[in-house]
């Protein structure tokens, strides 16, 4: 579970890029953060897994505050970041390995995970190799492996479809689904309105650091009976703001 | 041509930055201006040494001679360094794949880069070059003509070498696929580098007592003949001396001639083999080896301070601009040490005078005194404390999402920094083993002395880093070479380095005993006091990144 609760965050002293945002993600739930390019989907995200700290409010991660108790809370967290460019010369099993050591995975389990997540993301014949030598695609791959490696419960993923090929988008969109299904929760932005309209139970629209909407696609449908496609929906909520 | 200046400013800008460009301006000409500063004193040093040799050449009729030297100096200089930086300019930095798709000439990016470099290169011309107008001025009077000259001396003098390094450089790129990998490319030229400058010394040293006769006699035959000496190597040299100090037009317009005609050249063999060679170059090769069964061994669960420390270290040994720089400085130190004394009968004999007087009570003070200096010395020198955050570059915010303590993290980089210091200790003192004989205890104290005050040197530099990290780069090499908050922290720890050094020297014996204790005591803890601080400042300091 994710609470936010009125969080802003100001750059520069001036520029709101997060206006009293108030979000929650219940267990079992896949949220999709949809919004244009800078409208601060990054900086929530940044905010929720502790990388930057909010100016205001407040966030937990299944209870437990990131501000407060941050390592307690950045061990429930999965964060796939929107760059893939991690540890590049380090070799994929050398990353898989680092990231089982700081979330304090088990040894037997490790070589489990290692070995399913390979399969799942056609990478056995890459791991051997460094990272540097990956396409942007296996790149991702990789960090999406590092995460899952220590099976967090709550996902929070930044455009994590992009560069990845259909098969492996497939497979993980597949994981994000059981992992909701399972009680836990999923968090991810993305710029792809199919995406978020095949897999989300609820969508969030930020505009310009504020949220628009926040609820079921059915909902937003209700409010926009004109409105035939999510992409339709989207615009008109931003031409109204 | 408007592309050839709109292309040259875009790289300048991307690439020319001491700093990450977050601080206010007006910390920005601070720093430039504290990075001018500490260069005073060289450019003083310089300034004397011309104006003490000036009058002795003049009196042999080597005026031009001297700023022959001079302008040798400058070339070689040029010509050592961009060997380094013209590959990265030109093949190895991330716009090239960018570059090659835009619908620009070749002669545009040849050109844009070339300048590039050669902005690069004005540091060194303009820092020898005006001591040593002034030493002239000094002494033969002020010209006109000579500060004219001069100036566009400075502004023309890195173009030839360049052109050789470069044309070099391309032809390499093109002609030899197992230098075409940045990785065996940036691994291999430090080498080389690294041989290169023991080679020189070495020369340098022996030149001075093997042929110091021939030297003379080109000398004393007068007529500025010791020109002929560099002009084998650069041959634009004796034509820009001549123009500075005689004021002569015809062999300043000959030099420029020079010039243009060598970029000439370049632009023609660029427009032949740089595309060639640059195409396809971002590539990194992958062996696609299966992974059939993983280990036990391999998949141990580790203390997650000894996972972090080992992930510090594979990156650092396996980035090869890391490496060069940090740990080649490690090895080359006590190396260089070793060969200084065997090729020079002067320090072997200053090493041997040191040896004999070892038996004075208060010796072993001016072991701790200079063991402590030493230890400063080498815990920086090598920079990885002070660029421990600055090569993590935009990985930087891995560090904020992990779910491990900053505490734990800046610990772990700290311990890095000062396991390959006292690697650099253990090295320099066998390396004083082969050079200084000396009671096998005082090599221990030495050692242990060096070590304190390599761990509080390190904790420093790091503490430097973490609030002034350079996080924003193009290249690796930026991250260690242009930094300035690290070189900075490297400059103090030289600075106390010297200080410690001169007052062991200076300080009267009955007060040396005092001093050395206290120094002793004062490092012992100051470094555990750096440990906790480290280990607390790093929560405030990461947070604000």
């Amino acid at each position: 579970m994710i609470e936010i609760k009125h969080v802003t965050k100001i750059f520069g002293g001036t520029k709101k890029a997060v206006d009293d945002l108030s979000l929650t993600i219940n267990d079992g739930e896949i949220v999709g953060f949809i919004g244009e390019n800078g409208a601060g989907k990054t900086t929530t995200i940044k905010m929720i897994t502790g990388i930057l700290n909010p100016d205001e409010g407040e966030i937990a991660i299944n209870h437990i505050s990131i501000a407060k108790e941050p390592l307690k809370a950045k061990k429930e967290i999965g964060f796939v970041p929107d760059q893939a460019d991690i540890f590049l010369r380090l070799k994929g099993i050398e990353y898989l390995n680092f990231m089982a050591d700081m979330y304090e995975v088990k040894q037997d389990m490790r070589l489990k995970r290692i070995q399913e997540l390979a399969g799942l993301f056609s990478m056995e014949n890459s791991l051997n190799d460094k990272i540097l030598s990956y396409s942007h695609g296996m790149r991702q791959k990789i960090v999406i492996m590092g995460v899952l490696i220590s099976d967090p419960r709550v996902w929070i993923l930044d455009e994590p479809l992009t560069g990845l090929d259909p098969q492996s988008a497939f497979r993980l969109k597949e994981r994000m689904k059981e992992h909701a299904q399972r009680g836990n929760s999923v968090f991810f932005s993305t710029h792809v309105l199919e995406v978020a309209e095949k897999l989300c139970d609820k969508v969030a629209i930020i505009h310009k650091g504020s949220i628009l909407f926040f609820g079921t696609l059915e909902a937003l449908q209700d409010q926009h009976p004109n409105c035939e496609s999510l992409e339709a929906l989207f615009l008109e909520v931003i031409q109204n703001a | 041509m408007r592309k050839y200046f709109s292309l040259t400013k875009t790289l300048i800008k991307s690439g020319f930055a001491l700093e990450d460009g977050k601080g206010h301006k007006i910390y920005r000409i601070l720093l430039y201006l504290i990075l001018l500063i500490s260069l005073l004193p060289t450019l003083g040093g310089i300034y004397f040494l011309i104006d003490a040799a000036l009058p002795l050449y003049t009196q042999i009729d080597q005026t031009s001679s001297l700023m022959g030297s001079i302008l040798f100096l400058v070339c070689s200089t040029t010509f050592i360094f961009s060997l380094f930086i013209i590959p990265s300019v030109f093949y190895f930095s991330n716009d090239i794949d960018l570059l090659l798709a835009l619908p620009l000439k070749g002669e545009h990016i040849i050109a844009a880069k070339f300048t590039v470099c050669v902005i690069y290169e004005y540091m060194f011309a303009f820092a020898l070059l005006i001591p040593a107008t002034a030493a002239y001025i000094h002494i033969c009077g002020f010209s006109l003509s000579l500060c004219l000259f001069a100036l566009l001396t400075a502004l023309l003098i890195p173009i030839f070498p360049l052109t050789i390094s470069t044309a070099l450089t391309i032809l390499i790129m093109r002609f030899m696929p197992f230098f075409k990998s940045k990785d065996h490319f940036h691994f291999i030229s430090g080498i080389i580098l690294i041989v290169v400058g023991i080679s020189l010394s070495i020369t340098m040293n022996s030149m001075q007592a093997g042929e110091e006769g021939e030297l003379l006699n080109l000398l004393m035959s007068g007529d500025n003949s010791l020109l002929t000496l560099f002009m084998k190597f650069f041959l634009v040299i004796p034509y820009f001396s001549y123009a500075i100090v005689q004021g002569s037009i015809i062999d300043f317009m000959i030099g420029v001639g020079i010039c243009i005609i060598a970029l000439l050249i370049l632009l023609s063999v660029g427009k032949l083999w740089y595309f060639k060679g640059a195409i396809g170059n971002s590539e990194a090769g992958s062996k696609q080896k299966k992974i059939t069964e993983l280990s036990n061994k391999s998949m141990k669960q580790t203390n997650k301070v000894i996972s972090y420390l080992k992930k510090e270290w594979r990156l650092l040994l396996r980035t090869p601009a890391f490496a060069t720089n940090c740990i080649g400085s490690t090895v080359i130190f006590p190396f260089l040490l070793l060969f200084m004394t065997m090729f020079n009968q002067d320090q072997k004999m200053m090493f041997s005078m040191i040896s004999s007087i070892q038996s004075d009570s208060s010796f072993v003070y001016y072991v701790i005194m200079f063991g402590l200096g030493i230890g400063l010395f080498i815990g920086s020198v090598n920079m990885v404390s002070a660029t421990a955050i600055s090569r993590d570059g935009s990985n930087y915010i891995v560090m904020k999402y992990l779910p491990i303590s900053y505490r734990d993290q800046i610990h772990a980089k700290l311990l890095l920094g000062v396991i390959l210091g006292i690697i650099g200790n253990l090295l320099t003192v066998i390396a004083l083993m082969y050079t200084i004989s000396f009671d096998w205890h005082y090599y221990i104290i030495l050692f242990i002395c060096m070590c304190i005050s390599t761990v509080l040197s390190n904790e420093l530099c790091i503490i430097v880093d973490m609030y002034k990290p350079k996080l924003v780069w193009e290249q690796e090499a930026s991250a260690v070479k242009q930094n300035f908050s690290s070189f900075f922290a490297t400059m103090i720890m030289l600075g106390l380095c010297a200080a410690l050094i001169f007052a062991a020297i200076v300080i009267p014996n009955e007060y040396l005993i005092f001093t050395g204790l206290f120094l002793l005591i004062l490092c012992t803890v100051a470094s555990v006091l750096g440990y906790w601080l480290c280990g607390n400042l790093a929560q405030h300091a990461i947070n604000k990144l």
